[in-house]
């Protein structure tokens, strides 16, 4: 009997042992242990990366956003940066500065200086995909100065501007669709596709001076912001140049990347007054076609957009089909000349961002053989054709313009 | 008494002792040697896959309900039966400790890299060698209900991961030459000869004569996971990101990101493949301990058991001074896998069929 009651408090005793066991990892890091990055910067200084790191100040974010805390208000994010031969070299060196140790999993997106971009970015993507702590979908930024700087800049109505610039693109993307959002496992994927070619948005520090001190807030505009601007064009893994808004919409077409977007298309009214129709586009599909002419490849570009009306100052009855007629025609010539543009711009460049390699592999693989050992010559020469198929699909809440009213009253 | 399982509870378990090794290295290597091709090498070996069921479970239903190593006493005579335990209980053995390794390697990689590997490998073989000590009834359960929650997984996945697949990744067809499919559709095949379990499983089944049919779904439910996770993986990345992605079916599940509330969800996938995992540890632990016990005439399969397990953990923790060298090579050892799970049993059928005439029965039944 005692035996077994001794048995049974060995076992408990046991049993509690291995729960001492399961109270965590073997290696605990508490929460206060951690320094948060919301962003990283890359830059190239010809020798060094250095590396650049937006930390969260968790304390800090109440006292900005509203909340009540002692003194005035601190700045919710710290930058800082380290110099290394390789980028985890450098970010080794941010032992021997900061507190606390960099915990990468909340960061948003890894902005890189235009010099870093120049040398080539392999290293940085080999960071990414080997290494758990950072997540293959953080976002890709470029920028023409300094990476730092980029860091370093407030945002209006985003404590922690690294969260907000991942939501500004994500936005644009979603709206304009003029920049597209591109993780690094999608760079990744572009660099070694067939063209061997990929995009990187650009967010420069737009205005005079900067807005990395918490004063600028203390009136109703600041100085300056950050902003979205261009589209940096890379071949292999470095930049060869930049894309104008303009082209980078039309690129966004040809890779079938558009959300939604708008588009701008004069319009003239009654007695020869011109004005402008502003459309946005709601749906979007295209399809790049490769054929073969003879021996030389040609591309189609099918493009088939629906769109809304969203703003008219010409004075037109939206009840008439030729004034529907117009619109839509008007809507074609201008995608067209955007995606005229855009593959113009990528011959000139010598670089094939549109995917049109791809397409060319899959409809003729025999070919393909040959012309993927010199593909940029091949696409170089190949002409762009565009069909595009515009449909107004709603006319908004009026079916006839203001101006119209007006210039029927005056009549 | 002898235990029984069902006939899914059979399926179950040869599924969870292919599969997770199976998806873990392979789809990569596979889309480095046939690229966009892949797929189609992932399908001629789970033709192959099937085949090998169909004759590893014709020649299992020759046995009529005794343990493994005695049917073969029986039926080729002593020293022959026990050879054949003895290479399979080695073989179980070894493997059992590679994958330990395997799968240890795995965990310090994704998630706890500062923990030494003794730990890990130690917890893994301490858990094994506990479920195997509740018996082969237990581990089956087990494996039906971790094959429940696949089922349950893998549909949840695709489904998040619809938006991102782009099935033109995988045009042109058969871009590869037919040899580098071949190629390519090796490894798999030498894993999924592992059907070979099947063979100690069956003495074990409620319903022998079910055992093709055991061996024919496991085989098949094993070669569509790979299948999947290679489709997945092709028409997410392309062919030429997925050689670099060593845990291929992981990083298909990172990139989810639905808003700002659905991320890093590949800790889902990940824990079910970790269960998996475990039930394959635990069918070759009792597979090895089943063949060494009978082959050895020895007495208590528990000590055997706790012998065997502290064994494997000094081998697991040990051998391999290098991550690397415990890593794909060993788990698709071709030669070792196609030599016990294909050259023995074809060698067991011929001599099934030559001493066709002079069946006997053979050996007293063990428990």
């Amino acid at each position: 009997m005692r035996l077994l009651v001794m048995k049974r408090i060995a076992c408990a005793a046991l049993l509690l042992l291995a729960a001492l066991t399961t109270t965590g990892c073997w290696n605990r890091i508490e929460l206060n242990e951690v320094a948060i990055t919301s962003a990283t910067g890359i830059d190239w200084d010809g020798e060094n990366w250095i590396v650049s790191y937006q930390v969260v100040i968790p304390a800090a974010i109440s006292s900005v956003t509203g909340g009540s805390g002692g003194g005035g208000p601190k700045s919710p994010i710290i930058v800082y940066s380290t110099k290394g031969k390789t980028i985890r070299d450098a970010i080794m060196h941010s032992f021997s500065e900061s507190p606390r140790k960099l915990f990468f999993a909340h960061n948003r997106v890894v902005v890189i200086g235009e010099k870093a971009m120049n040398r080539g970015i392999n290293e940085l993507i080999d960071v990414y995909f080997r290494n758990s702590g950072s997540r293959e979908t953080v976002s890709v930024l470029a920028t023409p100065g300094t990476a730092r700087k980029i860091l370093e800049q407030f945002m209006q109505l985003q404590a922690i501007s690294g969260a907000g610039m991942k939501e500004i693109i994500i936005s644009e993307m979603k709206n304009t669709s003029i920049l597209p959002n591109i993780p690094v496992y999608q760079l990744a994927m572009e660099l070694t596709g067939d063209a061997k070619s990929a995009v990187v948005p650009e967010i420069f520090v737009s205005g005079s001076g900067d807005t990395s001190s918490l004063d600028s807030f203390s009136n109703t505009s600041i100085p300056s912001k950050l902003k979205l601007g261009r589209l940096a064009v890379l071949k292999d893994d470095k930049m060869i140049g930049w894309m104008s808004r303009k082209e980078s919409l039309g690129a966004a077409y040809l890779r079938d990347s558009v959300q939604q977007s708008f588009i701008v298309v004069p319009c003239e009214g009654g007695e020869g007054k011109k004005g402008y129709d502003t459309i946005q586009i709601l749906k979007s599909s295209t399809k790049i076609i490769p054929k073969l002419r003879g021996s030389k490849l040609t591309f189609t570009a099918d493009v088939d957009v629906s769109g809304t009306l969203l703003e008219s100052n010409c004075a037109q009855d939206l009840y008439k089909p030729g004034v529907i007629q117009g619109l839509e025609q008007g809507g074609q010539v201008q995608i067209s000349s955007l995606l005229q543009d855009a593959w113009k711009k990528g011959q000139q460049m010598n670089t094939d961002i549109f995917g049109a390699a791809e397409k060319v592999h899959r409809k003729y693989p025999k070919q393909w053989k040959e012309w993927g050992k010199n593909w940029d010559e091949v696409f170089k020469e190949a002409p762009l054709e565009t069909k595009i198929k515009f449909r107004m699909a709603r006319m908004g809440l009026s079916n006839k313009s203001f101006q119209y009213l007006m210039d029927k009253r005056e009549k | 008494m002898k235990p029984a399982i069902s006939t899914t509870q059979t399926v179950a378990l040869i599924q969870s002792a292919i599969a997770p090794t199976m998806v873990l290295a392979i789809p990569s290597v596979m889309v480095s040697i046939a690229q966009h091709d892949a797929w189609i090498s992932g399908v001629i070996a789970g033709i192959v896959g099937l085949l090998m069921a169909l004759i590893i479970a014709a020649i299992s239903k020759a046995n009529k309900g005794q343990y493994f190593v005695e049917w073969l006493e029986g039926r080729l005579g002593k020293p022959i039966g026990i050879a054949i335990g003895i290479m399979f209980g080695i073989y179980y053995f070894n493997n059992f400790c590679v994958i330990v390794r395997v799968f240890a390697n795995f965990v310090s990689d994704m998630v706890l890299d500062e923990t030494p590997l003794f730990m890990l490998v130690g917890m893994m073989v301490v858990v094994t060698v506990f479920t195997v000590l509740q018996g082969i009834e237990a581990i089956a359960r087990s494996a039906f209900m971790v094959l429940l929650l696949i089922l349950i997984v893998v549909p949840v996945s695709v489904f998040i991961l619809y938006t991102d697949i782009d099935f033109k990744r995988l045009i042109p067809v058969f871009d590869t030459s037919a040899a580098r499919m071949a190629v390519a559709s090796l490894p798999p095949i030498a894993l999924l000869s592992e059907v070979s379990v099947l063979l100690i499983l069956t003495p074990f089944m409620k319903k022998p004569a079910s055992a093709i049919r055991a061996g024919l779904f496991g085989s098949l439910l094993s070669s569509s996971q790979l299948l999947l996770v290679i489709l997945l993986a092709l028409t997410i990345f392309g062919p030429q990101l997925v050689p670099m992605l060593s845990y291929t079916f992981v990083n298909v599940m990172a990139i989810v990101e639905v808003g700002e509330f659905l991320e890093r969800i590949e800790i889902f996938t990940v824990s079910v493949w970790f269960l998996t995992m475990y039930i394959k540890l635990t069918v070759f632990l009792f597979a090895g301990v089943h063949c060494l016990t009978h082959s050895l005439r020895l007495k208590s399969k528990h000590h055997v058991l706790l012998g065997l397990g502290l064994l494997a953990f000094v081998t697991s923790a040990g051998e391999w001074p290098r991550n690397l060298e415990s890593g794909y090579k060993n788990l698709a050892n071709m030669p070792q896998l196609l030599l016990i799970n294909v050259g023995l049993p074809i060698l067991i059928a011929l001599g099934l069929l030559v001493t066709r005439g002079k069946r006997k029965q053979g050996g007293k039944q063990r428990s």
